[in-house]
């Protein structure tokens, strides 16, 4: 158990864990927004459940990055051990850092944008296009963040 | 482009008037100017309505009926009137329902009594008197005392009546009741009517759902063509004692003949002349097919002025072009164009630009999913299929694609300062847009000089030197014409600073196009390796759930890829493209005064 391969699995657990909290805090504020704004106006159903969904992509990233770094960490097992250089295995905790935190703070707030959004469209106010236009903008940060873990691995 | 408008202005004597009014909202042109008159109080009474129309409207669609044969014998307006009647009837007697369900759970324990027995027994000092009491309690002592007879046992209470020769007040730990007002059986009588009423209410809501649509439709259209009418009133101007009106609009040079020769044939007094900047002419744009499927986008935004350059033409290929690089993945721009192309054949007229839309952004699709080789989420250039092993060298990897994307924004700004020094020119006039040359020249030249030195064909830096002070002396010197050149000077200096930093910021901005279009296609590659690996898991049931899971991770990754291929070039046409073409937009929409289309 090197330090390098430490580093690594703390970078992969890192992205996992925090973009899916992210997401996972993103998705409950939004659905606490819904049973509010389903007081006032039953109908849009839908319309709160699709704003709901949209902060749960952050945990998919996390987890597609780690599918892909842990297939190419696969390529790295000598005689059954796995032997990564020091610089590869701060790479991918570099990785896993970044992922993480993007995907905590963006789910987060992208939550709290959807849950505005839902929170309108139960007062009356015909908004679903426009927050669904909203919300897709800190959602850039998080796939800029998948983006790099793809380049990190391709690099390793 | 936008269509050119011409302004009217029509004198009108006042008792024909009305005729005139009716006879050009019939010929439906003419974009009335409006004052600055609040809107009355008859006229927003009538919007009022026409909302009563429309929730009355929904309501009767909501019911999903299959609507047959349009009846037009009776009246929208009696329709509108009844329906709302029978709604508040409705409303009530569910009310009543409610109570009366209440009332039932009350009387339901006591069963059925005759209250003429009771009476009689009373007039005969016998009282029967009705009491609940715990289980415990009705067994206790106290009680046992009395005469008591038990109609009713639940889990934990004693419904008993108390048979007692006086009417006073009796002291035992019990409940006493009033006589039930009416017996279980009277209730329930009552409420199975209640229903039946409200059956036949919704049958009458029924009906009218299945025929008279089109008759409420019809209504709400001349209701409306009512209010815009007594708003034309309202923005004519009474002149000379209120006898003669004036009126004063725009139409559009295209449709003005019929408009022309009607006015011609009943002697009307009126005034055509050239509209001036100050008046806020309304803006109609028109455009060649493939850029009218755009305007919808440009109108989220916001419509050019009138005196400026429209740009749907100019940002519809670039906006296909990136959506496509967004996406790319060439199996799912064949999806769009397939599945938009099947929903045409039986979708309604209004839709069919959308779906036409879909297809062009479908076909951007393909082409950049070809370019970086990846189809349904499988990665060409990694993959080792013999049909493809020739051309796996063309294919473009990651770092190219980052390239292209900074490439293809480099265009599109560039693009965008070639439009704004046409609008210059456009609005201004030639001297304006030389800052803009200037810009221009740097770029351009700077970057051919870029290529042309890096492959070693021109190698004397003077070349360089040149096509910088030629530019600069037009961002300098040509900066503002209308100050003196020191200012200018000044003014052109802080043009610089603030140009080169905006245009590297715009630059990078594009780099989110090879984000979304990486993240979509690796994405797809890691639903087909989860795919596979649950295809390997087990014989049969990993079968099933490998095309399971295929197809739901799929659709999942189109639609939210979508979304941010949908939006964020959205955000690049409007932010970054607008910005560098100079757009100012606001322009008002050709609104004209005319009748609904009342398709029967």
């Amino acid at each position: 158990m090197s330090t390098a391969v430490i580093l690594a699995y703390i970078g992969i657990a890192l992205m996992i864990a925090l973009a899916g909290i992210g997401s996972a805090i993103g998705v409950s504020s939004g659905g606490n927004a819904t049973i509010g704004a389903l007081k006032k106006n039953d109908e849009a159903f839908g319309k709160y459940m699709l704003l709901s969904a949209l902060p749960g992509t952050q945990g998919l990233y996390g987890f597609a990055g780690f599918f892909i770094i842990s297939a190419k960490l696969s390529t790295f097992v000598v005689d059954g051990v796995m032997t990564l250089s020091i610089y590869q295995g701060v790479a991918v905790f570099a990785a896993g850092l970044a992922l993480g935190f993007v995907g905590l703070m963006s789910g987060i707030k992208q939550g709290s944008v959807c849950a505005n959004g839902i929170a309108g469209i139960g007062s009356g106010h015909d908004i679903f296009g426009k927050t669904m236009v909203l919300a897709v903008f800190p959602e850039l940060y998080a796939i800029i963040a998948f983006a790099a873990t793809f380049l990190i691995s391709a690099a390793l | 482009m936008i269509v050119p408008m011409q302004k009217y202005s029509f004198l009108i004597f006042y008792k024909e008037y009305n005729s005139f009014l009716e006879d050009i909202q019939d010929i439906g042109v003419l974009h009335i100017i409006e004052k600055n008159v609040e809107v009355t109080d008859e006229i927003n009474e009538q919007y009022t309505l026409l909302n009563s129309y429309n929730k009355v409207l929904k309501f009767l669609e909501k019911r999903k009926i299959e609507t047959e044969k349009p009846n037009y014998d009776i009246d929208g307006e009696l329709i509108f009137n009844d329906i709302v009647n029978k709604q508040k009837k409705e409303e009530s007697l569910k009310q009543k329902l409610i109570s009366e369900n209440t009332e039932l759970q009350k009387a339901e324990p006591w069963g059925s009594f005759s209250k003429q027995l009771i009476e009689k027994l009373k007039q005969k000092n016998i009282f029967i008197r009705f009491f609940i009491a715990s289980k415990k309690k009705f067994y206790s002592e106290q009680i046992s005392k009395f005469n008591t007879e038990i109609i009713n046992k639940t889990k934990s209470s004693v419904y008993f009546v108390l048979i007692d020769q006086t009417g006073d007040p009796i002291d035992i730990d019990a409940e006493e009741i009033q006589l039930p007002e009416r017996t279980f059986t009277e209730i329930k009588q009552n409420i199975l009517k209640i229903e039946e009423e409200i059956e036949v209410i919704n049958e009458v809501f029924d009906n009218y759902a299945k025929t008279s649509i089109p008759a409420l439709k019809l209504m709400k259209d001349k209701i409306t063509e009512t209010s815009e009418y007594k708003k034309a009133i309202l923005n004519t101007s009474a002149k000379s004692e209120d006898k003669v009106m004036l009126l004063e609009g725009f139409v559009p040079q295209n449709k003005e003949k019929k408009l022309i020769d009607h006015l011609d044939k009943n002697n009307t007094l009126y005034v055509r002349e050239n509209p001036t900047l100050e008046d806020n002419i309304p803006v109609m744009i028109k455009n060649n097919k493939f850029s009218r499927l755009f305007e919808p986008i440009g109108k989220l935004f916001s419509l050019p002025a009138y005196s400026e350059l429209d740009l749907t033409a100019f940002f519809a290929p670039f906006f296909m072009m990136f959506f496509g690089f967004c996406l790319g993945d060439a199996g799912y721009g064949l999806l769009f164009i397939v599945g938009a192309g099947l929903y045409k054949l039986r979708a309604k007229e209004e839709i069919k630009p959308i779906l036409s839309l879909v297809q062009f952004l479908g076909l951007a699709t393909i082409i950049f999913g070809t370019i970086s080789g990846t189809i349904f989420g499988i990665n060409l250039t990694e993959t080792d299929i013999d049909l493809f092993s020739g051309v796996k060298t063309l294919f473009l990897n990651p770092d190219n694609m980052f390239n292209l994307a900074l490439i293809l924004g480099a265009i599109q700004i560039v693009f965008g300062l070639i439009v704004k020094m046409m609008n210059q020119i456009k609005q201004f006039g030639f001297k304006y847009s030389l800052s803009t040359l200037g810009w221009l020249i740097i770029l351009i030249g700077g970057s051919i000089y870029g290529v042309l030195s890096s492959k070693e064909i021109i190698n004397e830096n003077i070349v360089l030197y040149i096509i910088l002070s030629v530019g600069s002396f037009f961002i300098l010197i040509f900066s503002d014409p209308k100050i003196n050149i020191f200012a200018r000077i000044g003014k052109g200096l802080w043009d610089i600073y603030s140009t080169v930093t905006g245009i590297f910021g715009d630059l990078l901005s594009y780099i989110r196009l090879f984000a979304l279009g990486l993240s979509s296609a690796i994405l797809g590659f890691v639903i087909n390796d989860i795919a596979m690996q649950i295809l390997g898991s087990a014989p049969v049931i990993g079968h099933i759930f490998f095309v399971i899971f295929l197809l739901f991770g799929h659709t999942l990754n189109i639609l939210i890829a979508s979304l941010g291929s949908f939006v964020h070039p959205m955000r690049l046409t409007f932010v970054e493209f607008y910005k560098n073409a100079g757009f100012v937009g606001g322009g008002k929409e050709y609104k004209p005064f005319a009748k609904q289309n009342i398709k029967t």
